[in-house]
């Protein structure tokens, strides 16, 4: 069975767009698979969130999708990196970032 | 905004959004299954672990696609068409349950849109009708003479000249006048109007102007403004017509202005085609000068309530005096509302009626809930299996729920378009079964938005109160227990089941009765005895030219007509009379309080009384039962009252040579007593009594009684001799009747669509119950079967749990349908309230009924095959 932890709403997406910001195009299963192995298999994102979160970036055009041929000469959609979505990636990053301190200063009181 | 192109754009491109993501994570499960075959050694099961590995692919796809979707609309969508479906596939039940819910709910909606869109509206057309007020006056003396009416012309010039508290008083009464010359001159109903009208109740007016105090002198150029409706069906909505003139009572009017829309279905406006300034009313002279009466409103001042406007009107009104001497006892100072004018929201009132009929269709409406209610929870016991699949398959109780809901949903919405369909038509019928013929219902009733939603709206609760029950029951089973389980519901007894049966079969039989009692009457007045000359007789109606006759000359024309009547070849005509009212079958005529010489005036009571010639009993064949008719020599101070008053005054003593008295100072002696005739009324017939009339006074009819019909030729040109401004219009009674009986038969009508409904909706609900009860014991009787019960038995089995609320039912029915025809008993047109017929044909009916909807179950039962019923599990 594929394991995803709970992951905080809109990580998995702002995971997504990191993993895309390296500027190739990547297709759904690739990002998971790229999500898993940086993470040391702790991120086993299944497709069905992963498709859905894939749905709600393109909904909102911070990715956009075309169809090419994978590695192994199969139809598969190509996920990029918009503008838009790059600026949102800066966003969302501080975001989280700014969230994270705030649960570590909850979970270590000074 | 983007997000919302792509949203369209996405529903255009639909399907090939949907293509594309099957194929993409088709491909994802392809990849993942590499993988695995990759790194683990049996490739066999590599598709499998691939699978389930990456979980439900389909829900994969279904939440992706809800990204673009709002998910509950598609949903929804999806149990709609679902529901459509299975409703298709059972046409007889979804027929049944929206003819039922559409019935109920175009007549409550109807009943809804008169009472509160008319009856309890205030005038429209009225500028912040709110602070305009009725003002009324309470008649003298209490007890049942005291009645409540209008002003006498002089009391409401002291209102207006001396109450603080109305900013502005205005006076109103309804005058027939003749509009146009010669022969195309018309009889039109017109509003005479005091100066300060328009201004006062600030009604618009366009083109033109309104009438103004200027124009309300006796000395004033006349000038007339039009009703709407009558500026476009006689004008052509043309505004060139300001200025022009049109002749009413032969006296040249100046058209000044067109009164709003709006303000035509107010009710002073009602009907009304001219406004006229009050001044004109002598024009008209036919009658004496205008004293009394005119209807009062005025507008409160700046701060005044309405009871400070009652309480300063209160100690004015002790210097009115009425027009026979005595004096009120005070003022009623009310609404504009239809249902605000004393006497409108009595206990005989058409109100009343109202509430009544909508109180009973509130009973229906609440039946016929409960009922599909029972109908829909046998169909679920029916599906427990199919629920109980698609619970284990992962659907949540409640997105079951809402797909049961829906379907009551579908079914309630459908019956409530048709239900408006009614709705729309259904008021203007309505109101004349409500008003009858007597009070002519002075609205115009429109039929809008809000009445729309009130029936969509009744049509959600009605889904809500019928679907949730069965929708909460048939989802309760837990998985397991529904797949094992025989079919039908987890056992639980529902005495409520049986009460609601009762209630229903009960309430049948009241209306079903009700019904046939009424159209039993209808049919009955069709060929009643009215128990005086109708067939042959006609009256003859007059129109003297405005401004030519006065007293002396009025005399004079009848008599002549007199003359030349009697002076008709022998057997032209049998007989003729006169009188101030032809016989209309309706209450017509003067009231007048009336009490006896040992009573006091606040004993009075109200007769109805017509002024005739000698010869008018004759005209009629009326006979004298006691004392004697009628002689030329007659003074005024004679009556002849029929038996009805003379039991009601002078109950088990002869009344002839007896006195009674009318108002203060006025008796009459009674000379002679004639036989009970319907000459007022198809029903019960109220006391009456015949005074000689005052020749002169009054224009009367004229009533002819031949046998070879009315000579209208001889009779046009005696008049034209005598006076060829004169114009006649004759009616033959029978023609009065013939409207009356028409009339009468829309409540019967009425009456038999509510009790043909209420015996479907028993006849279903029976039904439903038996199918259920068979359905739920299926095992029972095929182990019944295999042991060797005989096919009756198995019917009586199946039948006799409920049978007992049906037999219940109908003895409550039957008490309930003796004590609901006692109370119609004086609308039977004399039948009895225990007419067998009625009964036996509402016995012949539930019977059928009853078979109908026992038999298809009971055959059911019948046919169990105990080899199919047993293995069953």
């Amino acid at each position: 069975m594929s394991y995803v932890p709970d992951l905080l709403p809109g990580t998995l997406e702002l995971l997504i767009l990191k993993t895309l910001a390296g500027g190739d195009p990547m297709h759904g299963y690739g990002i998971a698979q790229r999500l898993k192995s940086v993470s040391d298999e702790v991120l086993q994102v299944g497709e069905s969130s992963l498709y859905p979160a894939l749905q709600r970036l393109l909904l909102k055009g911070w990715v956009t999708g075309t169809w090419g041929a994978s590695e192994n000469n199969r139809r598969a959609r190509f996920y990029t990196l918009t503008a838009a979505g790059r600026k949102q990636l800066v966003v969302e990053r501080r975001e989280f970032d700014r969230l994270i301190v705030a649960i570590h200063k909850v979970l270590n009181p000074a | 905004m983007r997000n919302l192109l792509r949203r369209v754009w996405y529903v255009i491109r639909q399907r090939q959004f949907e293509r594309d993501l099957a194929e993409e994570i088709e491909f994802h499960r392809a990849m993942a299954q590499q993988e695995l075959e990759r790194n683990s050694v049996p490739g066999a099961s590599a598709e499998d672990a691939a699978r389930r590995a990456i979980g439900n692919t389909t829900l994969a796809r279904e939440d992706s696609r809800g990204v673009w979707i709002w998910p509950w609309l598609e949903s929804l969508w999806q149990d709609a068409a679902y529901a459509l479906r299975n409703l298709r596939r059972q046409p007889g039940f979804t027929a049944v349950v929206v003819l039922v819910l559409a019935t109920v709910i175009g007549l409550h909606t109807t009943l809804v849109t008169v009472i509160a869109g008319v009856v309890l509206r205030p005038w429209p057309g009225v500028q912040d009708a709110h602070r305009v007020v009725a003002v009324y006056l309470l008649g003298p003396a209490g007890g049942s003479a005291g009645f409540a009416g209008g002003l006498p012309l002089a009391a409401y010039r002291t209102v207006a000249e001396r109450a603080k508290s109305l900013s502005g008083v205005v006076a109103t009464r309804a005058e027939e006048v003749l509009v146009g010359t010669g022969d195309s001159a018309r009889s039109t109903e017109a509003l005479l109007v005091t100066g300060h009208f328009f201004d006062v109740l600030g009604i618009g007016v366009a083109p033109g102007r309104g009438i103004g105090p200027d124009d309300d002198r006796p000395s004033a150029q006349p000038v007339a403004v039009l009703a709407y409706d009558y500026w476009h069906s006689h004008f052509g909505g043309d505004p060139g017509v300001i200025g022009t003139n049109v002749r009413v009572n032969d006296v040249p009017f100046t058209i000044v202005g067109v009164a709003s829309r709006d303000f035509s279905s107010a009710e002073p406006a009602y009907g009304k085609q001219l406004f006229l300034p009050m001044t004109a009313a002598p024009l008209k002279p036919n009658d004496p000068p205008l004293t009394c009466c005119v209807d009062v409103a005025g507008r409160l001042a700046a701060g005044a309530t309405r009871e400070q406007v009652r309480a300063e009107l209160d100690l004015l009104s002790r210097e009115f005096v009425l027009p026979d001497g005595m004096r009120p006892r005070g003022v009623i100072v009310t609404g504009t509302e239809f249902a605000a004018r004393p006497g409108r929201a009595d206990s005989v009132g058409p109100l009343a009626a109202a509430s009544a009929i909508s109180a009973g269709l509130l009973l229906v409406w609440l039946v016929a809930c409960a009922n599909i209610g029972n109908l829909l929870l046998a169909r679920a016991a029916a599906r427990v299996k199919e629920i109980g699949i698609r619970l284990s398959l992962g659907a949540s109780r409640r997105r079951l729920i809402r797909q049961l809901l829906t379907e009551g949903f579908v079914l309630a919405l459908s019956g409530g378009a048709i239900g408006i369909g009614i709705a729309y038509k259904l008021p203007f019928v309505l109101l004349h079964v409500l008003g009858g013929a007597a009070a002519a219902f002075p609205f115009r009733i429109t039929v809008d938005g809000v009445v729309l939603v009130y029936a969509l709206l009744l049509a959600g609760v009605s889904a809500a109160v019928f679907g949730l029950a069965p929708a909460l029951f048939a989802t309760r089973s837990d998985v397991a227990a529904a797949l094992n389980e025989r079919e039908g519901l987890p056992a639980s007894k529902f005495p409520l089941r049986g009460l609601l049966l009762a209630v229903q079969v009960a309430l049948s039989v009241v209306l079903l009765v009700s019904a046939g009692l009424l159209m039993r009457g209808a049919q009955r007045a069709g060929t009643f005895d009215p128990g005086f000359a109708v067939n042959d007789v006609t009256a003859v109606s007059f129109e003297l030219p405005p401004g030519a006759y006065d007293d002396a000359r009025k005399r004079a024309f009848f008599a002549d007509l007199s003359d030349a009547l009697r002076g008709l070849p022998a057997n032209t005509i049998d007989a003729f009379g006169f009188a101030t009212w032809e016989p209309t079958f309706i209450r017509r005529g003067y009231q007048t309080p009336i009490h006896l010489p040992d009573q006091t005036l606040a004993q009075a009571k109200m007769v109805t009384n017509v002024d005739v010639s000698p010869d008018y009993l004759n005209v009629l064949r009326i006979p004298i039962v006691a004392g004697r008719n009628f002689e030329a020599s007659d003074a005024r101070l004679v009556a002849i009252i029929n038996e009805t008053m003379a039991r009601q005054f002078w109950p088990n003593e002869n009344p002839v040579g007896k006195t009674f008295l009318i108002g203060r100072a006025d008796s009459r002696e009674v000379v002679g007593v004639m036989r009970d005739a319907h000459t007022h009324s198809m029903a019960v017939v109220p006391p009456l009594f015949y005074q000689p009339l005052r020749e002169g006074r009054v224009v009367p009819r004229l009533l002819i009684r031949s046998s070879r019909g009315v000579p209208s030729a001889e009779l046009k040109r005696i008049v034209a001799r005598s006076d060829p401004r004169v114009r006649i219009q004759t009616t033959p009674l029978s023609a009065h009747l013939e409207a009356r009986v028409a009339e009468s038969k829309w409540g019967p009508m009425l009456g038999a669509v509510l009790g043909g409904f209420a015996l479907a909706l028993a006849t279903v609900g029976m039904f439903g119950v038996f199918a259920y009860a068979v359905r739920q014991r299926t095992r029972e009787i095929g182990i019944r079967m295999a042991l060797g019960a005989q096919p009756s038995a198995v019917v009586r089995l199946v039948l006799a749990g409920h049978s007992r609320a049906v037999a219940a039912g109908l003895v409550a029915g039957l008490f309930g349908a003796v004590a609901s025809s006692v109370v119609l008993r004086n609308r039977l047109h004399g039948l009895s309230p225990f007419d067998p017929v009625a009964y036996l044909g509402v016995a012949v009916l539930l019977a059928a009924a009853g078979f109908a909807a026992s038999y298809v179950p009971a055959r059911r039962a019948v046919r169990v095959d105990p080899v199919v019923a047993l293995r069953y599990e």
